[in-house]
Protein backbone atom coordinates (compact mmCIF):
# COMPACT_ATOMS: atom_id res chain seq x y z
CA UNK A 1 0.00 0.00 0.00
CA UNK A 2 2.45 2.35 0.70
CA UNK A 3 4.05 1.46 -2.73
CA UNK A 4 1.02 2.09 -4.26
CA UNK A 5 0.47 5.23 -2.61
CA UNK A 6 3.98 7.02 -3.93
CA UNK A 7 2.50 5.73 -7.71
CA UNK A 8 -0.79 7.64 -7.19
CA UNK A 9 -0.08 10.44 -5.72
CA UNK A 10 3.49 10.81 -7.90
CA UNK A 11 1.08 10.49 -10.97
CA UNK A 12 -1.30 12.81 -10.30
CA UNK A 13 0.71 15.60 -8.99
CA UNK A 14 2.66 14.80 -12.33
CA UNK A 15 -0.31 15.55 -13.71
CA UNK A 16 -1.41 18.86 -12.36
CA UNK A 17 2.39 19.64 -11.88
CA UNK A 18 3.14 20.02 -15.89
CA UNK A 19 0.67 22.92 -16.12
CA UNK A 20 2.19 24.84 -13.69
CA UNK A 21 5.59 23.92 -14.12
CA UNK A 22 4.75 25.26 -17.95
CA UNK A 23 3.01 28.20 -16.58
CA UNK A 24 5.74 29.12 -14.38
CA UNK A 25 8.26 29.01 -16.76
CA UNK A 26 6.73 31.50 -18.97
CA UNK A 27 5.26 33.78 -16.07
CA UNK A 28 9.49 33.57 -15.40
CA UNK A 29 10.37 34.24 -19.14
CA UNK A 30 8.07 37.26 -19.46
CA UNK A 31 9.58 38.66 -15.65
CA UNK A 32 5.88 38.79 -14.65
CA UNK A 33 5.37 38.46 -10.93
CA UNK A 34 4.98 35.58 -9.34
CA UNK A 35 1.90 36.32 -6.87
CA UNK A 36 -0.52 35.00 -9.71
CA UNK A 37 1.09 31.59 -9.75
CA UNK A 38 0.64 31.75 -5.86
CA UNK A 39 -2.97 32.75 -6.38
CA UNK A 40 -3.40 29.94 -8.75
CA UNK A 41 -2.18 27.15 -6.33
CA UNK A 42 -4.91 29.04 -3.60
CA UNK A 43 -7.67 28.14 -5.89
CA UNK A 44 -6.60 24.64 -6.83
CA UNK A 45 -6.59 24.09 -3.02
CA UNK A 46 -9.94 25.37 -2.46
CA UNK A 47 -11.86 24.03 -5.94
CA UNK A 48 -9.59 20.45 -4.66
CA UNK A 49 -11.36 20.45 -1.70
CA UNK A 50 -15.08 21.69 -2.92
CA UNK A 51 -14.71 18.96 -5.37
CA UNK A 52 -13.20 16.15 -3.34
CA UNK A 53 -15.86 16.63 -0.44
CA UNK A 54 -18.98 16.84 -2.70
CA UNK A 55 -18.18 14.38 -5.61
CA UNK A 56 -20.75 11.87 -3.56
CA UNK A 57 -23.19 14.43 -4.34
CA UNK A 58 -21.75 14.94 -8.10
CA UNK A 59 -21.52 11.20 -9.09
CA UNK A 60 -25.58 10.24 -9.22
CA UNK A 61 -26.02 13.53 -11.18
CA UNK A 62 -27.39 13.08 -14.89
CA UNK A 63 -28.10 9.73 -14.08
CA UNK A 64 -24.92 8.98 -12.41
CA UNK A 65 -22.94 11.13 -15.18
CA UNK A 66 -22.35 13.56 -12.54
CA UNK A 67 -18.51 12.50 -12.18
CA UNK A 68 -17.97 12.42 -16.50
CA UNK A 69 -19.49 15.89 -17.17
CA UNK A 70 -17.79 17.74 -14.35
CA UNK A 71 -14.56 16.58 -15.42
CA UNK A 72 -15.10 17.26 -19.06
CA UNK A 73 -16.33 20.67 -18.26
CA UNK A 74 -13.17 21.10 -16.33
CA UNK A 75 -10.76 19.72 -19.39
CA UNK A 76 -12.43 21.77 -22.18
CA UNK A 77 -12.51 24.95 -19.70
CA UNK A 78 -8.40 24.43 -19.14
CA UNK A 79 -8.25 24.25 -23.00
CA UNK A 80 -10.10 26.87 -23.43
CA UNK A 81 -7.61 28.77 -20.79
CA UNK A 82 -4.30 27.55 -23.00
CA UNK A 83 -5.75 28.88 -25.89
CA UNK A 84 -6.36 32.53 -24.50
CA UNK A 85 -3.39 32.31 -23.07
CA UNK A 86 -0.61 31.33 -25.83
CA UNK A 87 -2.69 33.75 -28.04
CA UNK A 88 -2.19 36.65 -25.15
CA UNK A 89 1.67 35.35 -25.55
CA UNK A 90 2.08 34.98 -29.49
CA UNK A 91 0.57 38.64 -29.83
CA UNK A 92 3.01 39.87 -28.29
CA UNK A 93 4.94 38.53 -24.99
CA UNK A 94 2.76 38.62 -22.02
CA UNK A 95 1.62 41.62 -20.13
CA UNK A 96 0.60 42.50 -16.65
CA UNK A 97 -2.61 42.81 -17.20
CA UNK A 98 -6.06 41.72 -15.48
CA UNK A 99 -6.65 39.27 -18.26
CA UNK A 100 -3.01 37.66 -17.60
CA UNK A 101 -3.14 37.46 -14.48
CA UNK A 102 -7.09 35.80 -14.32
CA UNK A 103 -5.48 32.86 -16.95
CA UNK A 104 -2.65 32.30 -14.80
CA UNK A 105 -4.92 31.74 -11.88
CA UNK A 106 -7.51 30.11 -13.50
CA UNK A 107 -5.01 27.67 -15.69
CA UNK A 108 -3.12 26.70 -12.18
CA UNK A 109 -6.46 26.86 -9.73
CA UNK A 110 -8.17 24.08 -12.54
CA UNK A 111 -5.37 22.01 -13.09
CA UNK A 112 -5.01 21.55 -9.62
CA UNK A 113 -8.50 20.82 -8.87
CA UNK A 114 -9.17 17.67 -10.31
CA UNK A 115 -5.75 15.75 -9.28
CA UNK A 116 -5.36 17.29 -5.63
CA UNK A 117 -9.10 16.06 -5.36
CA UNK A 118 -8.32 12.90 -6.11
CA UNK A 119 -4.56 13.09 -3.58
CA UNK A 120 -7.54 13.93 -0.57
CA UNK A 121 -10.04 11.06 -1.51
CA UNK A 122 -7.25 8.46 -1.85
CA UNK A 123 -6.13 9.93 1.81
CA UNK A 124 -9.34 10.33 3.03
CA UNK A 125 -10.15 6.57 2.28
CA UNK A 126 -8.03 5.49 5.41
CA UNK A 127 -9.01 7.77 7.59
CA UNK A 128 -10.78 5.54 9.42
CA UNK A 129 -7.85 3.25 9.73
CA UNK A 130 -5.12 4.70 11.61
CA UNK A 131 -2.38 1.87 11.10
CA UNK A 132 -2.75 2.41 6.83
CA UNK A 133 -3.48 5.72 7.25
CA UNK A 134 0.40 6.67 8.71
CA UNK A 135 1.24 4.42 5.23
CA UNK A 136 -0.71 5.99 2.99
CA UNK A 137 0.60 9.70 4.41
CA UNK A 138 3.85 8.95 3.96
CA UNK A 139 3.27 7.52 0.33
CA UNK A 140 1.74 10.11 -0.38
CA UNK A 141 4.09 12.68 0.79
CA UNK A 142 7.06 10.84 -0.50
CA UNK A 143 5.16 10.28 -3.66
CA UNK A 144 4.09 14.42 -3.84
CA UNK A 145 7.79 14.70 -3.19
CA UNK A 146 8.76 12.89 -6.55
CA UNK A 147 6.60 14.94 -8.36
CA UNK A 148 7.36 18.46 -7.62
CA UNK A 149 10.87 17.17 -7.86
CA UNK A 150 10.46 16.36 -11.69
CA UNK A 151 8.03 19.48 -12.47
CA UNK A 152 11.37 21.75 -10.70
CA UNK A 153 13.65 19.70 -12.67
CA UNK A 154 11.19 20.37 -15.65
CA UNK A 155 11.17 24.30 -14.99
CA UNK A 156 14.94 25.06 -14.37
CA UNK A 157 15.14 22.91 -17.59
CA UNK A 158 12.66 25.08 -19.50
CA UNK A 159 14.30 28.42 -18.01
CA UNK A 160 18.13 27.45 -18.83
CA UNK A 161 17.15 27.23 -22.43
CA UNK A 162 17.37 30.01 -25.14
CA UNK A 163 14.20 31.98 -24.55
CA UNK A 164 13.26 31.48 -27.99
CA UNK A 165 13.82 28.22 -27.77
CA UNK A 166 12.22 27.82 -24.46
CA UNK A 167 8.96 29.61 -25.51
CA UNK A 168 9.31 27.29 -28.45
CA UNK A 169 9.07 23.82 -25.92
CA UNK A 170 6.71 25.72 -23.82
CA UNK A 171 3.89 25.98 -26.58
CA UNK A 172 4.64 22.51 -27.85
CA UNK A 173 4.23 20.90 -24.30
CA UNK A 174 0.77 23.19 -24.03
CA UNK A 175 -0.21 21.62 -27.31
CA UNK A 176 0.61 18.09 -26.24
CA UNK A 177 -1.30 18.80 -23.04
CA UNK A 178 -4.66 20.31 -24.74
CA UNK A 179 -4.66 17.32 -27.34
CA UNK A 180 -4.23 15.06 -24.07
CA UNK A 181 -6.87 16.92 -22.32
CA UNK A 182 -9.57 16.39 -25.38
CA UNK A 183 -8.66 13.03 -26.23
CA UNK A 184 -9.44 12.13 -22.12
CA UNK A 185 -12.79 14.51 -22.77
CA UNK A 186 -13.60 11.45 -25.83
CA UNK A 187 -12.68 8.73 -23.57
CA UNK A 188 -14.90 10.05 -20.59
CA UNK A 189 -17.82 10.91 -22.80
CA UNK A 190 -17.49 7.04 -23.68
CA UNK A 191 -17.48 5.94 -20.39
CA UNK A 192 -21.09 7.80 -19.65
CA UNK A 193 -22.63 6.77 -22.59
CA UNK A 194 -22.40 10.37 -23.87
CA UNK A 195 -20.12 9.40 -27.14
CA UNK A 196 -20.38 6.36 -29.17
CA UNK A 197 -17.95 3.38 -27.81
CA UNK A 198 -15.48 2.41 -30.23
CA UNK A 199 -12.93 -0.17 -30.61
CA UNK A 200 -8.83 0.93 -30.10
CA UNK A 201 -7.17 1.86 -32.96
CA UNK A 202 -4.43 0.37 -31.84
CA UNK A 203 -2.83 -1.80 -29.03
CA UNK A 204 1.21 -1.05 -27.83
CA UNK A 205 0.54 -2.49 -24.08
CA UNK A 206 3.17 -4.81 -25.29
CA UNK A 207 5.34 -2.52 -25.95
CA UNK A 208 4.86 0.11 -23.15
CA UNK A 209 2.30 -0.80 -20.80
CA UNK A 210 0.16 1.88 -18.66
CA UNK A 211 1.70 -0.17 -15.87
CA UNK A 212 5.03 0.33 -16.39
CA UNK A 213 7.04 3.23 -14.85
CA UNK A 214 7.86 4.82 -18.15
CA UNK A 215 4.07 4.25 -19.30
CA UNK A 216 2.63 5.89 -15.56
CA UNK A 217 5.52 8.50 -16.48
CA UNK A 218 3.66 9.34 -20.31
CA UNK A 219 0.02 8.97 -18.86
CA UNK A 220 0.58 11.76 -15.89
CA UNK A 221 2.81 14.03 -18.64
CA UNK A 222 0.88 13.36 -21.87
CA UNK A 223 -2.36 10.92 -20.97
CA UNK A 224 -0.51 8.06 -22.71
CA UNK A 225 -3.02 5.49 -23.73
CA UNK A 226 -2.23 1.95 -25.01
CA UNK A 227 -5.17 1.36 -26.76
CA UNK A 228 -6.91 4.67 -27.82
CA UNK A 229 -9.65 4.62 -29.71
CA UNK A 230 -9.88 6.16 -33.42
CA UNK A 231 -11.76 9.08 -31.91
CA UNK A 232 -9.04 9.33 -29.51
CA UNK A 233 -6.59 10.23 -31.63
CA UNK A 234 -8.21 12.48 -33.49
CA UNK A 235 -9.39 14.44 -30.57
CA UNK A 236 -5.51 14.24 -29.44
CA UNK A 237 -3.76 14.89 -32.82
CA UNK A 238 -6.75 17.39 -33.64
CA UNK A 239 -6.56 19.71 -30.18
CA UNK A 240 -3.02 19.56 -30.69
CA UNK A 241 -2.27 20.31 -33.73
CA UNK A 242 -5.20 23.35 -33.89
CA UNK A 243 -3.15 24.84 -30.64
CA UNK A 244 0.57 24.78 -32.91
CA UNK A 245 -1.03 26.09 -35.34
CA UNK A 246 -2.95 28.93 -33.32
CA UNK A 247 0.69 29.72 -32.35
CA UNK A 248 2.32 29.51 -35.43
CA UNK A 249 -0.19 31.98 -37.76
CA UNK A 250 -0.22 34.29 -35.23
CA UNK A 251 2.98 37.61 -35.25
CA UNK A 252 5.54 36.31 -33.23
CA UNK A 253 6.29 37.27 -29.80
CA UNK A 254 9.41 39.72 -29.44
CA UNK A 255 11.16 36.79 -27.39
CA UNK A 256 14.74 39.36 -26.78
CA UNK A 257 12.56 40.77 -23.73
CA UNK A 258 14.45 39.93 -20.97
CA UNK A 259 16.48 36.77 -19.38
CA UNK A 260 15.18 35.25 -17.04
CA UNK A 261 16.49 33.57 -13.44
CA UNK A 262 19.34 35.02 -13.14
CA UNK B 1 -56.26 13.82 -47.74
CA UNK B 2 -52.92 15.51 -46.97
CA UNK B 3 -52.03 15.01 -43.44
CA UNK B 4 -50.67 17.66 -40.96
CA UNK B 5 -47.02 18.34 -40.90
CA UNK B 6 -46.97 18.34 -37.07
CA UNK B 7 -48.03 14.78 -37.14
CA UNK B 8 -45.25 13.85 -38.84
CA UNK B 9 -43.25 15.98 -36.27
CA UNK B 10 -44.81 13.73 -33.60
CA UNK B 11 -44.38 10.94 -35.04
CA UNK B 12 -40.41 11.41 -35.48
CA UNK B 13 -40.70 12.91 -31.43
CA UNK B 14 -41.93 9.28 -30.54
CA UNK B 15 -39.19 7.51 -32.76
CA UNK B 16 -37.05 9.72 -31.32
CA UNK B 17 -38.02 9.37 -27.77
CA UNK B 18 -38.42 5.70 -27.69
CA UNK B 19 -35.58 5.05 -29.19
CA UNK B 20 -32.87 5.06 -25.81
CA UNK B 21 -35.28 2.83 -24.52
CA UNK B 22 -34.84 0.03 -27.43
CA UNK B 23 -31.93 0.64 -27.65
CA UNK B 24 -31.09 0.40 -23.34
CA UNK B 25 -28.31 -1.62 -22.25
CA UNK B 26 -28.26 -4.78 -20.19
CA UNK B 27 -27.26 -3.52 -16.65
CA UNK B 28 -25.11 -5.60 -14.42
CA UNK B 29 -24.02 -4.96 -11.02
CA UNK B 30 -20.74 -5.33 -8.79
CA UNK B 31 -20.47 -4.44 -5.07
CA UNK B 32 -17.41 -3.78 -3.12
CA UNK B 33 -17.19 -4.97 0.17
CA UNK B 34 -14.35 -5.12 2.19
CA UNK B 35 -12.45 -4.01 -0.26
CA UNK B 36 -13.15 -6.86 -2.53
CA UNK B 37 -15.43 -6.76 -5.59
CA UNK B 38 -18.18 -9.49 -5.48
CA UNK B 39 -18.47 -11.18 -7.18
CA UNK B 40 -14.94 -11.08 -9.29
CA UNK B 41 -15.66 -12.63 -12.04
CA UNK B 42 -18.36 -11.11 -14.14
CA UNK B 43 -20.07 -12.85 -17.48
CA UNK B 44 -21.25 -10.63 -20.12
CA UNK B 45 -23.07 -10.96 -23.60
CA UNK B 46 -20.11 -10.41 -26.51
CA UNK B 47 -20.94 -6.83 -28.99
CA UNK B 48 -23.15 -5.68 -26.39
CA UNK B 49 -22.99 -2.14 -24.98
CA UNK B 50 -23.24 -3.13 -21.00
CA UNK B 51 -24.54 -0.59 -17.80
CA UNK B 52 -22.23 -1.80 -15.18
CA UNK B 53 -23.67 -0.30 -11.57
CA UNK B 54 -21.05 -0.19 -8.94
CA UNK B 55 -22.01 -0.26 -5.41
CA UNK B 56 -19.65 0.66 -2.82
CA UNK B 57 -21.41 -0.58 0.46
CA UNK B 58 -17.04 0.33 1.90
CA UNK B 59 -17.37 3.33 4.30
CA UNK B 60 -13.90 4.84 2.25
CA UNK B 61 -14.14 5.39 -1.59
CA UNK B 62 -12.80 3.40 -4.47
CA UNK B 63 -11.59 3.98 -7.66
CA UNK B 64 -12.94 1.46 -9.95
CA UNK B 65 -10.02 0.82 -12.96
CA UNK B 66 -9.16 -1.21 -16.01
CA UNK B 67 -6.37 -0.46 -18.54
CA UNK B 68 -8.40 -3.15 -20.89
CA UNK B 69 -11.82 -1.38 -20.57
CA UNK B 70 -10.11 2.29 -20.86
CA UNK B 71 -12.51 3.15 -18.28
CA UNK B 72 -11.57 5.03 -14.71
CA UNK B 73 -14.06 6.27 -11.98
CA UNK B 74 -14.38 7.14 -8.46
CA UNK B 75 -16.69 5.55 -6.85
CA UNK B 76 -17.50 6.86 -3.20
CA UNK B 77 -17.81 5.42 0.30
CA UNK B 78 -22.21 4.15 0.72
CA UNK B 79 -22.15 4.95 -2.94
CA UNK B 80 -23.13 3.77 -6.01
CA UNK B 81 -21.98 4.58 -9.76
CA UNK B 82 -22.88 3.39 -13.29
CA UNK B 83 -20.01 2.62 -16.20
CA UNK B 84 -20.98 2.27 -19.38
CA UNK B 85 -18.88 -0.59 -21.02
CA UNK B 86 -18.17 -1.98 -24.60
CA UNK B 87 -19.57 -3.66 -27.19
CA UNK B 88 -16.73 -6.19 -26.35
CA UNK B 89 -15.16 -8.85 -28.56
CA UNK B 90 -14.96 -11.68 -26.83
CA UNK B 91 -12.46 -12.38 -23.93
CA UNK B 92 -11.07 -11.16 -20.35
CA UNK B 93 -11.02 -7.65 -19.55
CA UNK B 94 -9.16 -7.29 -15.63
CA UNK B 95 -10.60 -4.48 -13.55
CA UNK B 96 -9.06 -3.19 -10.06
CA UNK B 97 -9.46 -0.88 -6.93
CA UNK B 98 -6.79 1.65 -7.50
CA UNK B 99 -6.91 2.45 -4.03
CA UNK B 100 -7.13 -1.67 -2.93
CA UNK B 101 -4.80 -3.10 -5.69
CA UNK B 102 -4.16 -6.20 -3.61
CA UNK B 103 -7.30 -7.28 -2.80
CA UNK B 104 -9.99 -5.39 -4.97
CA UNK B 105 -9.52 -7.61 -8.28
CA UNK B 106 -11.69 -8.83 -10.73
CA UNK B 107 -12.88 -9.88 -14.38
CA UNK B 108 -15.25 -9.66 -16.90
CA UNK B 109 -15.76 -12.16 -19.26
CA UNK B 110 -16.90 -11.64 -22.40
CA UNK B 111 -18.38 -14.56 -24.81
Amino acid sequence: MFLNAIVIVAREVIESALVACLLIALVCIRALPCRRVLWGFSLGAVLATLYGSSVDIITPWLDYRGQEVAIVAVHIFMVGLIIALLLKDTKGPLQLDRSTSWLIILLIGFSLTLEISEIGIYVGAYSGKPDQFTSALLGSVIGAGIGISLAVLGFYTLTRLRVETSVRVIYALFALLAGGLLSQCVQILSQADLLPAQNPAWDTSSVLSETSISGQLLVALFRYEARPTWLQVLAYAGGAAFVIWLTMVRPKPSVSTQQHLE
Amino acid sequence: MKEPLFMKWILWLCIFLAFPALAAPSEFNIRIEDHLFIPDVLRVPANQKIRLRVINRDNSSEEFESYQLNREKIIPGKSEAIIFIGPLAPGEYPFFGEFNPATAQGRIIVE
